[in-house]
């Protein structure tokens, strides 16, 4: 049971400023210790030091792996974008050899002058006005060929060079089947590997390298044929110097084969020289594989297959991974 | 009556008056507007990472806080241990702060829990204050030294009223020295303590009739409260 007078007590007590209220705070106590506020404080602001502390080390914690990440994401990125390259060092290897066996670019037209000026010191006077003219008419067509090709871009679009490749190809095959009854002219100074590492050169200006010269063949003396043609005769036979020169020999007989072989080797090979240093396509295994990826991510898988048939039998030693993507499947 | 707007009124006052002595009228007006939301926003500043918010946190509430553990405590040694152990609390505990509740409930709560532990660490529930006649006399102001009866008997009331209030049970002298220093409604100290309001409210009207008993016997008779008759 509660006391009246109690209540009544507490109730003056709550309403504030009672006598209770007085007495207690005029009995006071004692103020906090400076020392102890210095040690309160210190530890407030060691615990947000240590926060921030804790940050900084959260981020190193995460530092290296996040940098793994970002390196990892970037080489994929780039992997992805370039596709799947060749070891430098097997092309570098693969590449001395040819470049061995090609003529420096400079001495192949000087050695084609020097060879027509012999011929056209050993013709009667007659026939040398019919080289002289001739040489003014082949270099006309050479010419205008560097024209077009000072133009092309060193990297053509694709389909162009697929179109181009594709009609390579087919010279090759027909020439390779008419090799054994054509005696090329072996005494041309470019040699058949040179001529095969020029193709991509005559494919960048297909229509003039399909274009036969036809004044050209015929044009040159009776002489300088029986000396072209016994020079070939006297030669052995290369298939792979063939399958370059054939589209043209093949179009002439067999015993003209000579003669005209060798006024369109002149002209192929002036071509060549010219535009080897312009654009050298598939003088790079590694560029030729790269337009087979390329084919094979367009889905034509055809003609990758066809490519990777003739980039094979160009580079039969060629190393290409075996997961690459330019092989067949 | 309405005892949360007493309170908290009478718990501004106190608390501001703690920071920097004599408050003036209009300055207690204003702390007992926005003491609270400003003492959560400070708590809030601090957790993220303003120590100056801190500082101006622990000057508000120093003094009423060291008063309560003193006064539970009566050892000044405990008392600043348990006063070092609060804040260590506090100040561990401000990344998991959130505003559910005045920044004085959760103070004086915190402080509770320490006071209790170290009773039950200590097994003794509370240590009577004793003072001699030397310390009494200590207390005594100069102007009251000039009538040494006057002061002697102002120091024998003051020493009466510590007494008794050292000698009230630790739940009694709980709830009032929180009501006292905390400023908080008996429904807030009942949540402090882990008791309903009204069980708050009785302790509270006990400790009150206490003390109260133990003034009325240096009052001479025509000074007997009205509420006697």
């Amino acid at each position: 049971v509660s006391d009246p007078t109690d209540i009544k007590a507490l109730d003056e007590y709550l309403k504030g400023g009672s006598e209770i209220s007085q007495r207690y705070r005029e009995s006071g106590g004692e103020a906090v210790p400076p020392e102890l506020d210095r040690r309160v404080l210190e530890q407030a602001r060691a615990a947000v030091a240590g926060d921030k502390a804790k940050g900084s080390r959260a981020w190193l914690r995460w530092s290296a792996p996040v940098a793994v990440a970002a390196s990892i994401v970037l080489a994929v990125a780039i992997v992805l974008e370039s596709g799947v390259q060749q070891d430098p060092v097997l092309a570098t290897k693969q590449e001395p050899p040819m470049r061995d066996m090609l003529p420096a670019p400079d001495d192949a037209p000087r050695e084609q002058e020097q060879e027509r000026d012999r011929q056209v010191r050993e013709q009667p006077p007659q026939a040398r006005q019919d080289a002289n003219r001739e040489a003014k008419m082949t270099a006309a067509p050479a010419a205008a060929r560097e024209t077009p090709q000072s133009v092309v871009p060193a990297a053509p679009p694709a389909i162009e060079a697929v179109t181009v490749d594709r009609r390579v190809s087919l010279m090759r095959e027909e020439v390779r089947v008419n090799a054994p009854a054509i005696r090329p002219d072996a005494s041309q100074p470019v040699s058949g590997v040179t001529v095969l590492s020029e193709l991509p050169a005559v494919a960048a200006t297909p229509q003039l390298a399909d274009e036969p010269p036809p004044t050209l063949a015929g044009s040159v003396s009776a002489k300088s044929a029986a000396k072209a043609e016994k020079a070939a005769e006297a030669n052995s036979y290369d298939v792979s110097e063939v399958a370059i020169t054939g589209t043209r020999v093949q179009r002439a007989p067999p015993h003209t084969a000579g003669p005209r072989n060798t006024i369109n080797q002149s002209a192929f090979s002036s071509e060549s020289a010219d535009s080897s240093a312009a654009a050298p396509a598939h003088e790079d295994p590694q560029q030729w594989l790269e337009e087979i990826r390329e084919l094979r991510r367009n889905r034509k898988s055809a003609e990758a297959d066809r490519q990777w048939v003739l980039f094979r039998e160009a580079f039969p030693d060629y190393q290409v991974a075996d997961d690459d993507r330019a092989r067949r499947k | 009556m309405d005892l949360g707007s007493v309170s908290s009124q009478q718990g501004a006052a106190s608390s501001a008056a703690s920071i920097d002595g004599p408050v003036p009228v209009a300055a207690l007006a204003a702390a007992a507007g926005g003491a609270a939301t400003d003492d959560a926003a400070l708590m809030l500043r601090y957790r993220d990472g303003d120590v100056r918010a801190f500082e101006t946190l622990y000057e508000r509430h120093k003094g009423p806080l060291y008063r309560y553990l003193q006064r539970m405590c009566g050892r000044r040694e405990v008392a600043d241990d348990l006063f070092q152990e609060v804040w260590s609390k506090v100040i561990a505990s401000r990344a998991r702060y959130e505003v559910r509740a005045q920044f004085n409930t959760f103070l004086f709560r915190v402080a509770h829990n320490c006071a209790v532990d170290y009773f039950r660490r200590s097994g003794r529930p509370h240590e009577k204050g004793v003072q001699d006649v030397d310390e009494i006399a200590d207390q005594v102001g100069g102007a009251e030294h000039e009538r040494p009866e006057a002061a002697l008997a102002e120091a024998q009331v003051r020493q009466d009223f510590r007494r008794a209030l050292a000698e009230l049970p630790t739940e009694q002298r709980d709830v009032f020295v929180l009501y006292e220093e905390s400023g908080l409604s008996l429904e807030e100290i009942g949540r402090i303590t882990g008791v309903a309001m009204e069980t708050a409210k009785s302790r509270l009207r006990y400790a009150v009739g206490k003390l109260r008993a133990a003034l009325k016997q240096h009052r001479p008779r025509s000074f007997e409260p009205s509420v006697q008759s």
